[in-house]
């Protein structure tokens, strides 16, 4: 190992060049609305096939890792998310822009995107064997579990009440069956509209239900702009001195960087999970260890949120590359791609592949840590001007967002219908959210609907149509054990705090 | 936006909800599914129109809470510089967007999107032309150079057929 190690460090260096480049493209590909990392990366795959194995490895990692961090700008600034996984970036990064602390927000993401990256390079490097051995543990009943989890503590955080939570993420998820069912070819809720035979398409959804919604809030609220009139805003807050302190702030939350590290190493290891998953649960935790007082903030520009979310976005990238070169089974659409680019070169796939290109697997694995630092300098720059769009006329914003809404429905398929969608489901998110409908925990049912309804069925099948698989294993077990702890859990520890506190009064 | 103050307002997301879960659960009975398909189909649909009931007969109990904005309910963002007529803007800027969407095809994305942005400006209460008209075409030029020169979308030429590729 320490030869393969040693000649991966080399083979790094000799093409360290392609790695800048590929995290800027990525943090374009992640800003935009519409363009996922691995589209980029399938569109790319005759560049990355006529590159040498080891630079098409190593651009492709950029790309990614630069796109998990650039889909927090558009989240942050616009609550548009460029991407599934910067959908809960934009659950505090657009409260605190409209608290004229989008620098600050920007700071912390890129400081919690920097040290998300780094744990997943030292995992990755370091515990790929063990980690690949408990992803594999997570068989499809404990997916479905974990995606359950993580809409029960979403629809917990509801305005509105636990019934209004829970009805909006299930009305996702229900929603999400829309199209070809993933098991058995059947169609569903296509209502005959041919553009619905596939799929609902997911991210004119999301545009719709965060960005287009919001957009016709401050429509209806007529305003000139997001700041509140007189509102001052700290100077540590704004420029450069803003990012700074952001990232500085970040270091103050050492738990959260961890335990969303951590989150996105394990999830991004699993496959098929990928950062969206990732990313919910992470929040999810973050709130749920955050202190009772802390605990209201979320949603309404907590550090802690977004720190959880970006973390845990970057952590992913170091997650899904441990099965890709530990049992050549790709976390992502992403590794897909990559895991082509490694075939296609006669790479050996699979758990022999450090014995056979160990330098080449090293190499990929050692390009993380410098991808950080791009992210660090390309990410501090382009946050240095996409700050500014905060003290924009917000009239004149509107059309200009809403274009991009409109082009983030569209830019996916080509399908002007999809602009359409878009159109309707930022409707519906602006009725939901005047009723105090979570639009957050309909998003998650929609984005992990396909991957819920594809577990249910293999775990349905792999038990012989029966659900026992769904509560036989330990892992299972445990699962649900959290799953409702999170219910039952905090009114008892609620109603031990009031006694202990009542008992104490009274002493 | 008083039709969302109204009881018809508090239902509109329930209804929707119920329309779409009872035709999921009415297809079933339609075509060849699979049994895993029916069971999926039903833990999805019955719970979701079970709380969707028990979130409505919390509102008919309490309307004038539900209809509060939720994001003004969270934060308490109470804004005193909001405008009047925001039902009408936010009709015709969805109205105009839905405009756009038909006529995008047969336009074409550069006319279409230059007169949506001058179309919306006015929908918003903006007056200043000879902004608008700059906003416009900026706006249209970024969507040429980032969608279709860089990412090479290719997005409906309409009537202007020599930019066709």
């Amino acid at each position: 190992m320490p030869d393969a190690l040693f000649e991966g460090f080399q083979l790094f260096l000799s093409n360290i060049w392609i790695v800048p480049l590929g995290v800027l493209i990525g943090m374009f590909v992640g800003g935009m609305p519409g363009l996922t990392s691995s589209g980029t990366l399938a569109m790319l795959l005759p560049v990355l096939l006529v590159l040498k194995p080891e630079l098409g490895l190593l651009l492709g990692v950029s790309i990614y890792a630069g796109a998990e961090m650039g889909n927090s700008f558009p989240s942050v600034m616009l609550n548009i998310p460029g991407t599934a996984g910067g959908a809960v970036t934009a659950f505090d990064g657009f409260p605190l822009m409209k608290q004229g602390k989008a620098a600050w927000a920007l700071g912390i993401c890129i400081m919690a995107s920097v040290v998300g990256s780094l744990i997943g390079g030292l995992a990755s490097l370091g515990l790929s064997p063990q980690i690949a051995v408990v992803a594999l543990a997570f068989g499809p009943a404990e997916i479905c579990i974990v995606i359950l989890f993580g809409l029960a503590v979403i629809a917990q955080l509801s305005a509105g009440g636990l019934a209004k939570g829970l009805f909006a993420g299930l009305f996702g998820l229900l929603l999400a069956t829309t199209g070809t069912d993933p098991t058995f070819g059947t169609q569903r809720g296509t209502f005959g509209v041919v553009f619905l035979f596939d799929k609902l398409p997911v991210i004119a959804v999301l545009v719709g239900l965060l960005g287009f919604s919001e957009v016709l809030v401050y429509v209806e609220k007529g305003l000139t702009r997001l700041l509140k009139p007189g509102a001052e805003i700290p100077s540590h807050q704004i420029g450069l001195a803003g990012i700074f302190s952001g990232m500085k702030e970040t270091f103050k939350y050492p738990w959260e960087l961890l335990r969303g590290g951590a989150i996105g190493v394990g999830i991004g290891a699993m496959p098929g999970a990928g950062a969206s998953v990732a990313t919910f649960v992470a929040y999810q935790q973050a709130v749920a260890f955050a202190k009772p007082e802390r605990k209201p903030l979320f949603g309404k520009g907590a550090p802690e949120g977004l720190i959880a979310a970006d973390v845990t976005n970057n952590a992913v990238v170091g997650g899904a590359l441990v099965p890709l070169l530990t049992l050549g089974i790709p976390g992502s659409g992403s590794m897909a791609v990559l895991l082509v680019v490694m075939t296609y070169h006669g790479m050996y796939v699979g758990p022999r592949l450090f014995h056979f290109s160990g330098e080449i697997a090293y190499a990929v694995l050692i390009s993380q840590f410098f991808a950080a630092g791009c992210i660090l300098i390309i990410g501090t720059v382009l946050a240095f001007f996409a700050y500014r769009v905060a003290l924009f006329n917000l009239k004149m914003m509107v059309p200009i967002i809403t274009v991009f809404c409109l082009m983030g429905g569209f830019a996916r398929n080509n399908f002007p219908f999809d602009m359409g969608v878009m159109v309707v489901f930022g409707c519906l998110g602006f009725i939901m959210k005047r009723f105090q409908y979570p639009v957050v925990a309909m998003l998650l049912g929609v984005i992990l609907g396909r991957l819920f309804e594809r577990e249910f069925m293999r775990a349905w099948r792999i038990g012989l149509d029966s659900p026992d698989l769904f509560f036989t294993s330990a892992i299972a077990q445990i699962l649900w054990a959290l799953f409702i702890f999170t219910f039952v859990g905090p009114p008892i520890i609620r109603y031990v705090r009031r006694k202990l506190k009542s008992r104490s009064a009274a002493e | 936006m008083q039709f969302l103050k109204t009881t018809w307002g508090i239902l509109l997301v329930p209804v929707l909800a119920l329309a779409y879960g009872g035709h999921a659960l009415w297809e079933l009975t339609t075509g060849p599914f699979h049994n895993a398909t029916i069971i999926y189909t039903y833990v999805i649909a019955i719970p979701m129109l079970i709380l969707g009931a028990i979130a409505v007969a919390g509102d008919l109990r309490n309307p004038a809470k539900a209809s509060e904005p939720a994001e003004a309910a969270a934060s308490g963002d109470d804004r005193e510089d909001v405008v009047k007529g925001g039902g009408r803007r936010v009709a015709l800027v969805v109205l105009i967007s839905l405009a756009l969407i038909s006529v995008l095809s047969w336009v074409g994305y550069l006319i279409a999107f230059f007169l949506f942005v001058l179309a919306v400006l006015w929908a918003v209460e903006l007056r200043n032309w000879v902004a608008g008209v700059v906003i416009a075409v900026i706006m249209t030029a970024v969507v040429h150079f980032i969608f279709v020169l860089v990412l090479g979308q290719d997005l409906p030429v309409g009537i202007l057929t020599f930019m066709a590729r």
